[in-house]
């Protein structure tokens, strides 16, 4: 069963088309990779998903779902959470901060209690901290729970940018080149730990990388994008043999 | 008690006994003055709820005018009392609040700022234009609030001392309000839309209906505070509420700082006093304002309340007397 | 009949005046990412120089506009350095500290000036030319001219000069700007020394027209505000048109309803543009 369907997504800005009538099947438990060059519209496509972006034409079906168009909040709370190419956090909070804001979606207290009812306030804050206490175990870095995220080495704030998503549990996670700026011993680690996630979690992961070791070595399926379509599909071998997205990544 | 709970108790004990004695030490003119002031605290807090989502709005103050016309309107032409208009006028306000945000719901910061301006404008255009409201010339002879108490006599509120204590009480109120708000999640939340929307909205906050509940609760207690003013003096007109009084309302708000809840209240207090001393200056005090707020984004882009902040490691540094 | 060339002749001054204060704006909005709030204070004080100069002075009168250029573009050049450049990037601060600047101007010259009757600048030319049984004064023709000219001069700069395309460049990215050999300082101090003489110039044309008082700059403004968020922001052709319809607009509800509604009318229409267009003011860069 596809648990996600994309069907002729367009996106286009003016003239320019970002995003070309692509189409993509995505079963249940994948991890799948998604490369291309620089500004083949990788990103705009995870906009077009996550609802960040409105799409010109085509649809986004989710587990049967048509979500197309929907606006960001509805699409997390159908379980697709997405991590952004430029680290996203609150650099004036901790760690720990960060990841309760992210916990907040589960945290089922009403406007009127959250200013007013300082016991029930209390109970359910300390649950929300140990819950992303314990998130932040799970990824290994909760040894930097009280630190400043802006004071994070890069690595850790990406790690940390992956917590935050799992803060919402979620169905779906499209991750947005992840390892950027790690070493490969930090890259192979944080690739561990996805498919750690994907395997324990039962979860569903699209990983865009330009770090070609990292997507070939650790995804079984890969989808390759050009000028905003999709030009080949299929496991890293076929992938990597195939004449079109060879020219893909020479010809720039 | 803690031993942290135990200074500011004090602390909040002190004023308490002095906010209720200076009425019995002040002259007439000092207690008006006050009571203006508190009505201005009320409006400035709530102008800084907004700011905490990263939204300057000047739209505040004619919002304020909008809660001071519905409740003058429904006291003399409907002769509802005090009681009842308060809280509606207030109503009314966030109603005509939240037909704003249509529109304004779709702009930020500086495009927000603007359109604030505008849409303002346009409320406060139609308190001329259209009949009802006085035109000009406004509206005069507002009731002052009373109690009838059964059995007993009926209290008003029509002294500058009464008056004084009602609108204390009811700042106090509304301030604690805004306090607990402050201190909640909530306002975390409205932080984090305004240091980091995307991922504040990757996690699945609707933006939003957050931004809707700063604009609409700020815009409720700017109503409250104008049906104040309305009810102390008795008379309003929209010049009252025009674009001068919306900018000083800005530069109050930044130069007192709105990084904290007390950001201004500093800057009202710090402009009340100053704006007295000033009196002798008349039509230059623009200009100090001006001046000040210049100088304040300039040199000291944190506000007044950053001040303490900045001084105390200055001192230490000093080696002057006191705990390290 | 009449009164159909009568509004036309009004529409198609307010426009040319609009243009010029709105175009000025927009320069500095477009390059430098200045939201500049005392823009309007500027185009008065281009209007007092002309008063001061040639009104009490009685020096020549275009010499007076131009000397209103060059003083108010050097004044604009001075706040830019001093006032706007540590706020760089910032457009809601520089905003909000251009406000400080709009008290500290709009009192200054009423302090210094008087607050009292408007002050009448004569119309150097008298008279007027007569199209059809209808009267423009000569001031008019005048301003309309001047700012033609003035307007056509800019867009050769911006177009065909070295320098002027430099400045464009630096209003789509800043870092391509100084490869090509302009920074940021220059040209900020450059835009806002030809966006503020511009609006300077429009101050000191209308002077004879309109009446010279320390709130004359609040109405254009507003508009210019407006133009440009119709027009785009940098958009020199768009502003220019949308000056021409504003113009044309607001003297159609002026003549044939009131000021008050006109002036409700356009701002709900600024309201109406931002809420369609937000990116008519947005975040200079992005």
């Amino acid at each position: 069963m596809n648990i996600l369907e994309l069907k002729g997504l367009r996106k286009q800005f003016g003239g320019l088309v970002a995003v070309n009538d692509v189409d993509l099947d995505l079963k249940e438990g994948e991890l799948r990779g998604l490369i291309g060059p620089n500004g083949s519209g990788k990103t705009t496509l995870f906009n077009l998903i996550s609802g960040f972006l409105q799409p010109t034409k085509g649809k986004v079906i989710w587990r049967g779902k048509n979500i197309t168009g929907k606006p960001v909040h509805s699409i997390v709370n159908e379980g697709i959470v997405r991590t952004f190419q430029l680290t996203t956090l609150l650099k004036d909070m901790t760690a720990l901060q960060n990841v309760v804001i992210g916990c907040h979606l589960h945290m089922e207290m009403g406007l009127l209690e959250q200013v007013f009812g300082a016991a029930r306030k209390r109970e359910k804050e300390k649950a929300l901290v140990k819950r992303a206490v314990d998130l932040l175990k799970n990824m290994g870095i909760e040894d930097v729970k009280d630190e400043l995220t802006g004071a994070l080495p890069h690595g850790y704030q990406r790690v940390l940018n992956i917590v935050i998503t799992l803060a919402c549990e979620p169905k779906l996670l499209l991750l947005d080149e992840p390892t950027t700026g790690l070493n490969p011993i930090e890259t192979q680690q944080l690739m561990d730990r996805i498919k750690m996630l994907r395997d324990e979690k039962g979860l569903t992961i699209i990983l865009v990388e330009h770090d070609m070791k990292a997507v070939m070595g650790n995804c079984e399926k890969i989808s390759v994008m050009d000028f905003g379509k999709k030009i080949a599909e299929g496991s890293p071998e076929e992938v990597s043999k195939n004449e079109e997205v060879i020219e893909a990544y020479l010809g720039r | 008690m803690g031993r942290n709970r135990l200074r500011p108790t004090i602390g909040l004990t002190v004023l308490a006994v002095i906010l209720i004695a200076l009425p019995f030490i002040l002259t007439r003119y000092y207690v008006d003055l006050t009571i203006v002031f508190f009505i201005y605290v009320l409006l400035a807090v709530s102008f800084r709820l907004i700011t905490t989502t990263g939204d300057f709005s000047l739209a505040q103050v004619p919002l304020m005018g909008m809660g001071a016309y519905a409740s003058a309107l429904m006291s003399k032409h409907l002769g509802w009392s005090f009681w009842l208009t308060l809280p509606l006028a207030g109503l009314v306000s966030a109603l005509v609040g939240l037909i704003m945000l249509y529109p304004l719901l779709r702009m930020k910061a500086f495009a927000f700022f603007i359109g604030s301006y505008a849409i303002g404008e346009a409320l406060r255009l139609s308190w001329i234009r259209i009949g009802i409201f006085g035109s000009h010339r406004g509206i005069s002879g507002i009731s002052h609030p009373s109690v009838s108490i059964p059995g007993l006599s009926t209290i008003s509120f029509a002294g500058a001392l009464p008056y004084y204590f009602l609108t204390l009480a009811i700042v106090v109120l509304c301030l604690v309000i805004l306090y607990l708000l402050d201190k909640s999640l909530i306002t975390d939340t409205f932080k984090a839309i305004h240091s980091e929307e995307s991922l504040v909205r990757s996690v699945g906050i609707n933006v939003t209906i957050y931004r809707i509940l700063a604009f609409e609760v700020a815009t409720f207690f700017s109503g409250i505070s104008g049906v104040l003013l309305a009810h102390y003096f008795g008379h309003i007109d929209p010049h009252q509420f025009n674009l001068t009084t919306g900018l000083y309302l800005l530069i109050w708000v930044v130069v007192g700082g709105y990084a904290t809840f007390a950001g201004p209240i500093i800057g009202v207090a710090f402009f009340s006093v100053l704006g007295e001393l000033m009196r002798p200056l008349g039509a230059w005090v623009p200009l100090v304002y001006g001046c000040i707020l210049i100088i304040t984004l300039l040199f000291l882009p944190e506000g007044l309340e950053s001040l303490p902040g900045r001084i105390v490691p200055l001192v230490k540094k000093m080696g002057i007397r006191g705990r390290t | 009949m009449e009164l159909v060339l009568q509004t036309l002749i009004n529409g198609i001054q307010l426009s040319t005046f609009y243009a010029m204060v709105a175009v000025g704006l927009s320069l500095v909005f477009g390059v430098a990412g200045i939201a500049n709030l005392a823009h309007g204070e500027l185009y008065m004080l281009g209007a007092y120089v002309v008063w001061l100069f040639y009104g009490l002075k009685g020096v020549n009168f275009i010499a007076a506009v131009l000397l209103a250029m060059l003083l108010i573009g050097g004044l604009g050049i001075i706040i830019e350095r001093f006032i706007f450049k540590p706020l760089r990037g910032n457009v809601l601060g520089v905003a909000i500290i251009s406000v400080g600047l709009l008290f500290i101007i709009q009192v200054l010259v009423g302090q210094i000036w008087g607050l009292g009757y408007p002050k009448r600048v004569d119309a150097p030319i008298m008279g007027a030319l007569n199209i059809h049984g209808v009267y423009i004064g000569w001031q008019r023709v005048i301003l309309i001219f001047a700012a033609i000219l003035l307007l056509g001069l800019l867009w050769i700069f911006l177009q065909r000069t070295k320098l002027g395309r430099a400045i464009r460049a630096s209003a789509e990215d800043s870092e391509a700007a100084s490869l090509q050999g302009i920074s940021m300082n220059r040209s900020a101090a450059l835009a806002m020394g030809i966006g503020c003489a511009l609006t300077g110039a429009a101050g000191a044309l209308m002077s004879p027209i309109n009446a010279v008082h320390p709130y004359m700059g609040h109405m254009p403004l507003l508009i210019a505000l407006i133009v440009i968020i119709v027009g785009g922001v940098g958009n020199l052709k768009g502003t220019v048109l949308t000056s021409v319809l504003f113009g044309f607009l607001y003297t159609i509800i002026t003549t044939f309803l009131d000021a008050v509604i006109a002036n409700i009318a356009s701002v709900l229409f600024m309201v109406l543009l931002l809420a369609i267009k937000p990116e008519g003011l947005a975040e200079h860069g992005t």
